[in-house]
């Protein structure tokens, strides 16, 4: 019960010690008063210090099984592992809001730390508006969630944890992406915290970017963590869904690309400068607009949290946060100035900024697809779009992006000339090869016969440029990690396109109804049924199958949960071949004995993965101890000033 | 309680948080008098 107070206790310290920091700091940076700027920023290392005590104080609850919290009571039990019990702390509403704000203290706090560089106005901004962020979740959680609200009697056991959520993918799934979503207001602030102090220079986009590169991949690994769960819990072959929770992880991944990308073009060529405002901006924005409807269940998803009364609260403070940035960014934007000439459309710049309006396509396709139902229900009959509305509407969005990745880094800035076309050869002629060795190969998926080639030319493009730098200076691509890093990302997304495409279009699916000793054959893979047994555990019964397949033994499972109501979860057994999963789910068992199976069989989807991991790889190469940039960047171009 | 608790931690991270302003110097006093007591 201590824990409880001591918990309530931390979180409104919080609040109050954010608050404060907020407040101040706007004024200290008005003025300009270092010592104030000062306080202002230790305010807000002390609110993030109070989060941080509230949330050790709840996985102390949690792990001491202190059932007179109702969190505890309510996502954990005496019989759940100690990881998973661990893991409760983000597993629910409340708790998953307080790792939320965890991140959001530490990240911010880091990136007040490094803004050293970026001057005291700029600085005390974005400590205002760190505050201000991390105070309304403190708030929220203080007041309205609180992880620590007492039960009036304390019960002898918990009822566990949801047991979807009983999985190892628990323990990294959910922590990753939800730092994803914290992460992107540290860009934010900074963005907003320039525009307020009218400097919209390099120095900004030098900070600016590290930290959205950080959210970037944060998400890029939550996202594919997320596929990589689904695909091997949730049992029905896939790993993408198009749900409106997957929707809301997707969307501000796909701003912040664009961003990341658009920015080079400000460093370079000194362009697009409110555009790339707009960006950071619209990818927090987005965060927002996400959280608010899976927090609020306004939108049918599997993965709705319960029902509770942070709804209204979040639809404020995302109204809030489009009127700042957006009144900020109308306000400044206009005297962002732009440089002076035209754009040449065939340049890299031109590449950048046709990537980038595709990809905010993607953003306005996914987005009204889901708002739909919100959006139609308020006006009547509710209306659901399914998977074929996204694909179909993306698809051609995506496959420009692709070829856009095969032919942009190709491009030089400001003009391409005639020994480009020459470089393009390369792409080209790989793409006409893919094209063609598919077309042989018995593909006529025509999505799959433009994707997979779009994405072997892209792979080529990447080949080609580390090719040039062997042949020329192997040393560059060292001295230049962060571009041949991203060729590097580039390459292990190309990885997971092919991957996507193959598994997507040449999927194989059959269901069966087998009795021992019966087999099955799915796109040449044999597997036999062996027969089936019973286990009783102390909270489910569990049917566990045998399917015997080559060498190995596949045990794909149905367990019921009595105490749950009944609800049923399946296991589902998968086996990796080097092209192809064999994908076995048990959809239940007979009396005769006989048992029912969904066999799938998905090529290349170990390449999903394998790319991800390369993805990855090519963004911590290319930045990690990078000096920044933003010196040289300074040199070469003179700072635009905005005036205050 | 959660009122006295949240007090009490925003009474401990006064020092840190203050300290900017603790470690400023004070407008340095003016010279005593000479034949005046300290």
């Amino acid at each position: 019960m201590i824990l409880g107070y001591l918990g309530a206790g931390a979180l409104l310290a919080g609040v109050v010690m954010g608050g404060f920091s907020a407040l101040l700091s706007f004024w200290a940076g008005w003025r300009e008063n270092d010592v104030f700027i000062q306080v202002g920023r230790r305010g807000f290392y002390a609110a993030a210090a109070m989060t941080v005590i509230a949330a050790l104080l709840l996985e102390v609850a949690l792990l001491t099984h202190d059932f007179s919290l109702a969190y505890v009571v309510e996502h954990t039990d005496l019989s759940t592992p100690t990881p998973l019990v661990a893991a409760g702390f983000y597993g629910g509403q409340e708790g998953s809001l307080l790792y939320w704000t965890l991140v959001l203290g530490v990240l911010g706090a880091a990136s007040l730390v490094a803004s050293a560089r970026l001057g005291a106005r700029i600085s005390a901004y974005a400590t205002g508006i760190l505050a201000a962020i991390l105070s309304f979740f403190l708030f929220v959680l203080a007041v309205v969630a609180s992880p620590f609200d007492l039960l009036s009697v304390t019960p002898p056991d918990g009822l566990g944890l949801n047991p979807v959520l009983r999985d190892g993918g628990m323990l990294i799934h959910p922590p990753v992406v939800l730092a994803g979503f914290a992460s992107f207001a540290i860009p934010f602030s900074f963005a907003c915290a320039a525009l307020l102090a009218g400097r919209a220079d390099a120095a900004w986009i030098a900070h600016t970017r590290r930290f959205a590169l950080l959210a970037w991949s944060l998400q890029t690994a939550g996202l594919l963590l997320g596929m990589w769960w689904a695909y091997h819990v949730l049992g029905w072959g896939g790993y993408w869904g198009w749900d409106p929770v997957e929707n809301v992880a997707l969307m501000p991944w796909l701003a912040t690309t664009a961003y990341l990308h658009s920015s080079q073009v400000q460093e370079r060529r000194g362009r697009l400068r409110a555009w790339n405002f707009g960006l950071v901006i619209l990818a927090f924005l987005l965060v927002v607009f996400g959280t608010f409807i899976v927090r609020s269940g306004v939108v049918p998803s599997v993965h709705t949290f319960a029902i509770s009364a942070i709804g209204p609260w979040f639809f404020a403070f995302f109204f809030a946060c489009v009127v700042f940035s957006g009144g900020l960014l109308a306000l400044r934007g206009a005297g962002l100035g732009v440089a002076s000439g035209q754009a040449p459309a065939v340049s890299r710049e031109g590449a950048f900024l046709l990537q980038n309006l595709l990809l905010i396509g993607v953003v306005a396709v996914v987005l009204w697809g889901t708002v739909l139902p919100l959006v139609s229900g308020l006006l009547g009959t509710q209306r659901v779009v399914g998977a074929p509305y996204y694909e179909r509407a993306t698809g051609p969005l995506f496959a420009a992006i692709l070829a856009l990745m095969a032919i942009g880094p190709l491009l030089p800035w400001r003009h391409a000339g005639r020994p480009t076309l020459r470089a393009l050869r390369w792409p080209a002629a790989t793409a006409l090869l893919v094209l063609a060795g598919l077309f042989v190969a018995g593909v006529r998926s025509v999505p799959a016969l433009l994707a997979i080639p779009l994405a072997a030319s892209a792979g080529a493009t990447v080949v080609t440029e580390y090719g040039r730098a062997a042949l020329k200076n192997p040393a560059i691509i060292l001295r230049r990690r962060r571009r041949y890093g991203a060729y590097l990302a580039h390459l292990g997304l190309v990885v997971v396109v092919v991957g996507i495409g193959a598994s997507h279009f040449g999927q194989q699916e059959k269901d069966v109804t087998l009795q021992p000793g019966e087999g099955v054959t799915v796109s040449g893979y044999t597997l036999t049924y062996t027969g089936s047994q019973q286990r009783l555990l102390s909270d489910h019964t569990e049917f566990i199958a045998g399917m015997r397949f080559g060498d190995q033994t596949l045990e794909p499972s149905r367990a019921t949960y009595a105490t749950l109501g009944g609800q049923a979860l399946t296991h589902v057994a998968i086996s990796t071949t080097s092209v192809a999963d064999v994908y076995v789910v048990l959809a239940g068992t007979n009396d005769d004995g006989s048992a029912s199976f969904r066999v799938f069989v998905n090529p290349l989807v170990t390449w999903i993965w394998a790319g991800g991991a390369v993805v990855i790889l090519g963004v911590v190469l290319g930045n990690v101890g990078e000096r920044s940039a933003a010196p040289e960047l300074a040199r070469r171009r003179i700072p635009i000033t905005l005036p205050a | 309680m959660a009122i006295i608790v949240a007090t009490l931690l925003l009474f401990l991270a006064g020092p840190f948080v203050l300290w900017p302003l603790i470690k400023t110097p004070d407008e340095p006093l003016p010279p005593a008098r000479p034949g005046t007591s300290p």
